[in-house]
């Protein structure tokens, strides 16, 4: 179920011109908010969902949000240290959800790294190119 | 409970790795004026630091769960009495052209600009001015409705539907 994908053509560079409204389109705007409102079904399922939203937590900042991912990462890298450790040492072998977390770190390492040198890469061209694109100019 | 709420409020197969094809679970963010200095300058198109430091502007950033130092996108958008507007929406440069490492940034945020509608108690209702060449686009993809002179909103019905398929919320 690849339910982003949908969107997927939005990929583009710049979405939005940059500018505001002015108040004429902006009063434009409203009359016509005004004028779509939701008919009662729609209004039912959009105050449900609505409801449903606000029982979740809003956006964290930035700064919260690294701070609680860095203890949880923590606590995982540790629990599965610990069990590493065991089955090194022999004291008991490692679980099937071990080697599947084991796997799964394996696997966004790798990812992490390659998006790593991908950013690397790019910017140490993007200089050379501006460069390059320089002595053409001269 | 806390950690229930923070299982349920991550988005759906979200971002995806554009070489693997992986799916990376994300969470949108609040970009504080504190941390202004993050955003470097050159890594995007648009002067986020001016818009952060506009008071009646929300910056929101999007970063991927296992990598919760790295902004793939940003938008800035402000609560309008009957409305959410959009004044802009960046990708990261690493997610852009044909080297981009993941794909499906910017419907991440425009759903949560959606959202953040929904809850401010405006429907859903989006408004933004969308670049010309871009605006038979964001009709075939967002559903958005163009009024005329660039301007296009997105109206309940397509609200709904987008807050629906990017929020796991039952």
């Amino acid at each position: 179920m690849k339910k982003g994908l949908a969107l997927e053509p939005l990929d583009v560079d710049l979405m939005i011109d940059g500018r505001d409204m002015t108040q004429d389109e902006r009063e434009k705007l409203s009359a016509f908010i005004e004028k779509n409102k939701p008919d009662a079904r729609l209004k039912k399922k959009l105050d449900a969902l609505r409801k449903r939203l606000g029982q979740l937590p809003s956006a964290p900042t930035w700064k919260e949000l690294i701070a609680a991912q860095d203890t949880r990462k923590d606590d995982d890298v540790l629990d599965l240290e610990h069990s590493v450790e065991a089955a090194i040492s022999g004291e008991r072998d490692l679980s099937a959800t071990d080697r599947r977390r084991i796997a799964e770190k394996i696997e966004r390492y790798r990812t992490a790294l390659d998006t790593d040198m991908r950013r690397a890469k790019k910017s140490r061209r993007a200089p050379l190119v501006q460069r390059a694109r320089a002595k053409v100019k001269r | 409970m806390a950690g229930l709420s923070i299982e349920i409020d991550k988005l759906t197969n979200s971002i995806e790795h554009a070489k693997s094809g992986e799916a990376f679970d994300t969470r949108v963010v609040r970009v504080t004026k504190a941390e202004r200095t993050k955003i470097r300058k050159k890594d995007w198109s648009f002067d986020w630091r001016a818009e952060l430091d506009k008071d009646e502007r929300h910056v929101l950033g999007l970063v991927t769960v296992h990598e919760p130092t790295v902004l793939q996108g940003l938008m800035s958008m402000e609560d309008r009495r009957d409305h959410v507007f959009l004044h802009l929406i960046e990708s990261a440069r690493s997610n852009l052209g044909t080297g981009k490492i993941y794909v499906g940034v910017p419907g991440n945020l425009v759903a949560y600009a959606c959202r953040e509608s929904l809850t401010y108690g405006h429907d859903g209702v989006v408004s933004f001015v969308a670049k010309t060449k871009l605006i038979v686009h964001y009709q075939n993809t967002l559903g958005a409705r163009l009024l005329g002179g660039g301007r296009m909103t997105i109206d309940p019905p397509k609200a709904f539907e987008l807050v629906e398929r990017y929020f796991r919320t039952a």
